[in-house]
């Protein structure tokens, strides 16, 4: 009797978290992939574990955290699999267009080109920026621009409180290329900002 | 000999900007510790850089974190989730 009821509630309970939490989960997955098809899928694999690992729901923690929880160890998973089945490899990636990109910023001397980099602008720049909902759009924008890997990579960075160390383990790549495409990433997700908003 | 010293400690600003991103990430050796320190003492456009670097590490952390989007209505995924979940009535 006891088994029949935890099923109804089991059922009842999911079937209510989807109703209430899909377009949240699915905004957040979109958001952290820009891709739509992908997202959906995501939440929906997120959806599955919830299932089958219900009985570890003990509501310590409120259904959404939990959710929120496992879907983020999805989208962490979806961009290790980035590195480890590649349709160009990180390395090309880095090499071709990490050096085009080094070249346009550095001199061969390894300076500072001509107003690549200027110290007038930025002044401004906060955490308040965030809240305005252009510059926000801004970054996402830029950040979407980036080669997949420096993207996947760039967010393993922040999604994950982990150590660079731990992520390259996982990654199996060396911390200096590891740290070399943060490098690139961020030096491209600069530029991208100076143009289209610090201008 | 102490000018050999200075060159060998002296880097470019493709290496300093690489320096910041590495102490991100994991710490550095005491030369590079010194070499960076060094470079910053002398470059205003790399402490430049490095407070750019710093912002943008602000505004991608939050980013992580903030996951109370505005939401949109996904009837007809929901739909489908609904249909492949091992779920009984």
């Amino acid at each position: 009797m006891d088994n029949v009821m935890d099923l109804q509630n089991k059922t009842a309970t999911i079937q209510c978290w989807v109703a209430q939490y899909t377009d949240t989960l699915f905004q957040w997955a979109w958001h952290k992939t820009s891709d739509k098809a992908l997202a959906e899928d995501l939440v929906q694999d997120t959806f599955l574990s919830a299932v089958e690992s219900f009985h570890t729901f003990q509501g310590k923690s409120q259904p959404k955290t939990w959710l929120f929880s496992i879907l983020n160890i999805k989208i962490a998973n979806h961009f290790r699999k980035c590195f480890k089945m590649p349709e160009v490899s990180w390395q090309d990636e880095l090499l071709q267009r990490g050096d085009d990109l080094i070249e346009s910023f550095f001199d061969e001397n390894g300076h500072w080109r001509m107003n690549e980099i200027r110290k007038d602008n930025w002044q401004d720049a906060d955490l308040h920026l965030l809240d305005i909902p252009e510059f926000a759009t801004v970054l996402n924008n830029c950040m979407d621009k980036l080669p997949k890997h420096w993207f996947s990579a760039l967010h393993l960075k922040y999604l994950e409180a982990k150590s660079g160390e731990e992520i390259c383990q996982e990654l199996q790549i060396s911390t200096t290329n590891f740290w070399q495409i943060i490098h690139r990433a961020k030096l491209q997700l600069r530029k991208c900002l100076d143009v289209h908003w610090f201008k | 000999m102490k000018q050999k010293v200075m060159r060998s400690l002296m880097v470019s600003c493709l290496k300093a900007t690489e320096l910041i991103e590495k102490k991100s990430l994991m710490p550095l050796s005491w030369t590079e510790k010194i070499k960076l320190k060094l470079h910053l003492s002398l470059c205003d456009l790399c402490v430049h850089y490095q407070h750019q670097s710093k912002v943008i590490d602000e505004w991608l952390q939050a980013d992580e974190t903030d996951t109370d989007n505005s939401t949109s209505d996904n009837t007809s995924l929901k739909e489908r989730i609904l249909k492949v979940l091992p779920l009984r009535e």
